[in-house]
């Protein structure tokens, strides 16, 4: 593994997207250090502003003191593991197609956005669209898991396609709005008008959570096979998130949102 | 070769490459899945005349499937992939979906993938439900008493399909014994299922028929009752045959099948009315796959 450690403060935002667990295959630290980032649109080495060490005997990459200042970091990574310590900025892991990005901290707005693959871990809380679109796009996160262990902002999953995303914590308003397909799960307390606008897809609620929009009908209690799947594989990825799902055995089934003809669900647990 | 004095013939039976498929079937109980898996697996003892030769490979734990519910695992045997293919849609349709709380698993996580929930789906009316769980797909159709949940694709292996052994005997009731000793050993080894009623036919056939309309026709020189009219297989005093055909995903499995199958059926020796034990094949010219009795019966070498 390599370890990168900022060394001071960046004088202003970094592109840091090229920084990617696959930089590290087959590169000492000399040759490491001599990469190449992009400051005030001058290149300059990166060991100007890490400090560097470890053995580049796979592809893991260790960020620590990680500021918001360090742009587009884990963006369309392919392969391996990133870990970030520190409060990340915007668009973390944003075109993600694989690997695993593991951010022991907080992120800002659009983690995740326009996904494709892989597996991103907060231990701390992020901000508003977190899996959902990038500005412009269509549609939000298209594949991958995202862990959330705290809280999320506005407007998560919005335009959902496909994939999967726990929040252990609360949310802002209107999650999963716009959701178009894919599984999203609350755990805490999620905010005003869940699913709005929702096409397709299935939302996890706890029992008491918020009232819904008026535009969802309800089909009553059952029990559905799929939520053991979906807590099997959980608890390979999250054992403590994935015995929360326990109480999902028997759900509260809601429809919507009807106002736009949406087949999605809401699932309210504990019945 | 002998066991218990039971004659082991020199010979072997002569099976074919099949296509297969594993499927997994759940339900709320053991009961209803039991009814689901016999029913797909029912008119599926020969692709003769059936499409395809179908078993009950054995019963799984809650923990054993994937959604912690009892189940059963039924292996499919085709000649073909179209086939295979269609069977599994028919089979499938027809009989889980419709089952009472079921739910359709694949049962093999390798091999060319074969629509399953991926057509089945479109009973839900545009109602059904994808979902992706980890690398796999998932279909959860409404139905009645809830939702049928069926995956989306099954996989398909290379199998092979007509391992057999013949058990002669004195008289109807020690060929049945022998057989049902033989079919309840065989139902402990994983990956094989013996198609017929029971695991056992005495209805063994010969390629052609003095009719035209017939590709097949009774194996005459295995009938008792035929001993001094053709050409007989059979000694003098063996009063009764029946069959055992085994249908396996590998060679080993059959191999394996085929030596506890016929180690059970002599365990009633010579004295308990058992002859001998033979196989079935056409010269070894049309199948690939031999199983050598005696090979497969030989005592086992210390590793």
């Amino acid at each position: 593994m390599i370890t990168l450690r900022l060394r001071a403060p960046l004088p202003c935002q970094v592109d840091a997207s090229g920084l990617q667990p696959s930089l590290v295959r087959g590169m000492d630290i000399a040759a490491l250090s001599r990469v190449k980032l992009r400051v005030n649109g001058k290149a300059h080495p990166l060991g100007e502003f890490f400090t560097l060490s470890g053995k580049p005997d796979s592809t893991t990459l260790r960020i620590t003191g990680v500021t918001p200042a360090l742009q587009g970091l884990g963006n369309e990574m392919r392969e391996g593991l990133l870990l970030l310590e520190g409060n990340c900025g915007d668009a973390v892991g944003a075109g993600m197609r694989a690997g695993e990005l593991r951010i022991m901290g907080d992120a800002r707005h659009r983690l995740g956005a326009g996904m494709r693959g892989g597996l991103i871990r907060v231990s701390g809380s992020v901000g508003d669209f977190a899996g959902g679109p990038l500005p412009g796009a269509v549609s939000g996160m298209r594949g991958g898991t995202l862990l959330i262990s705290g809280d999320a902002g506005a407007r998560l999953a919005d335009r959902l396609r496909r994939g999967l995303i726990l929040v252990a914590g609360s949310t802002g308003p209107a999650p999963a709005s716009q959701m178009i397909a894919g599984t999203v799960i609350i755990l805490g307390a999620p905010g005003d008008s869940p699913g709005t606008g929702m096409r397709r897809g299935s939302l996890l609620l706890k029992a008491g959570a918020g009232a819904l929009p008026p535009t969802f009908v309800q089909t009553g209690v059952h029990e559905l096979s799929f939520i053991t799947l979906l807590m099997r594989h959980l608890e390979t990825l999250d054992p403590c998130h994935a015995r929360a799902l326990r109480g999902f055995r028997r759900v509260r089934r809601w429809v919507g949102d009807r106002g736009c003809s949406g087949q999605g669900e809401i699932l309210f647990a504990g019945h | 070769m002998k066991i218990n004095g039971v004659l082991i013939e020199d010979t072997f039976a002569e099976a074919f490459p099949m296509k297969a498929t594993r499927l997994v079937i759940t339900a709320a109980n053991a009961t209803w899945a039991m009814h689901a898996a016999q029913a797909l697996t029912g008119f599926a003892t020969s692709v003769i005349a059936c499409g395809c030769e179908a078993g009950i490979e054995r019963t799984l734990r809650p923990a054993q499937t994937p959604d912690g519910r009892p189940g059963v695992s039924v292996l499919l045997f085709a000649t073909s992939t179209k086939e295979l293919t269609r069977q599994i849609q028919n089979r499938v349709g027809q009989c889980v979906l419709t089952a009472p709380t079921s739910a359709c698993f694949a049962g093999l996580e390798e091999g060319d993938p074969l629509p399953l929930g991926k057509a089945l789906r479109f009973f839900g009316d545009s109602y059904q439900i994808s979902k992706k769980i980890g690398s796999k797909r998932y279909w959860r159709v409404p139905v009645m008493d809830g939702e049928f949940l069926c995956e989306d694709v099954t996989r398909m292996t290379k199998a092979i399909g007509g391992g057999n052994f013949l058990i002669l005997a004195e008289t109807q009731a020690a060929a049945l014994r022998a057989s049902e000793l033989a079919v309840a050993a065989m139902r402990k080894s994983p990956e094989v299922i013996m198609p017929f009623p029971g695991g056992v036919v005495r209805s063994g056939s010969k390629v052609g028929s003095r009719y035209k309309a017939l590709p097949a026709s009774t194996n005459d020189r295995y009938c008792p009752t035929l001993k001094q009219v053709v050409d007989s297989a059979l000694p003098e005093s063996v009063g009764a045959v029946l069959e055992i055909v085994i249908d396996g995903l590998s060679v080993e499995a059959i191999n394996e099948a085929t030596r506890v199958g016929i180690a059970a059926a002599s365990s009633m020796g010579r004295k308990g009315g058992i002859v001998a034990i033979t196989a079935g094949n056409y010269g070894g010219n049309l199948g690939p796959f031999h199983f050598k009795l005696r090979d497969i019966m030989a005592p086992r070498r210390r590793r």
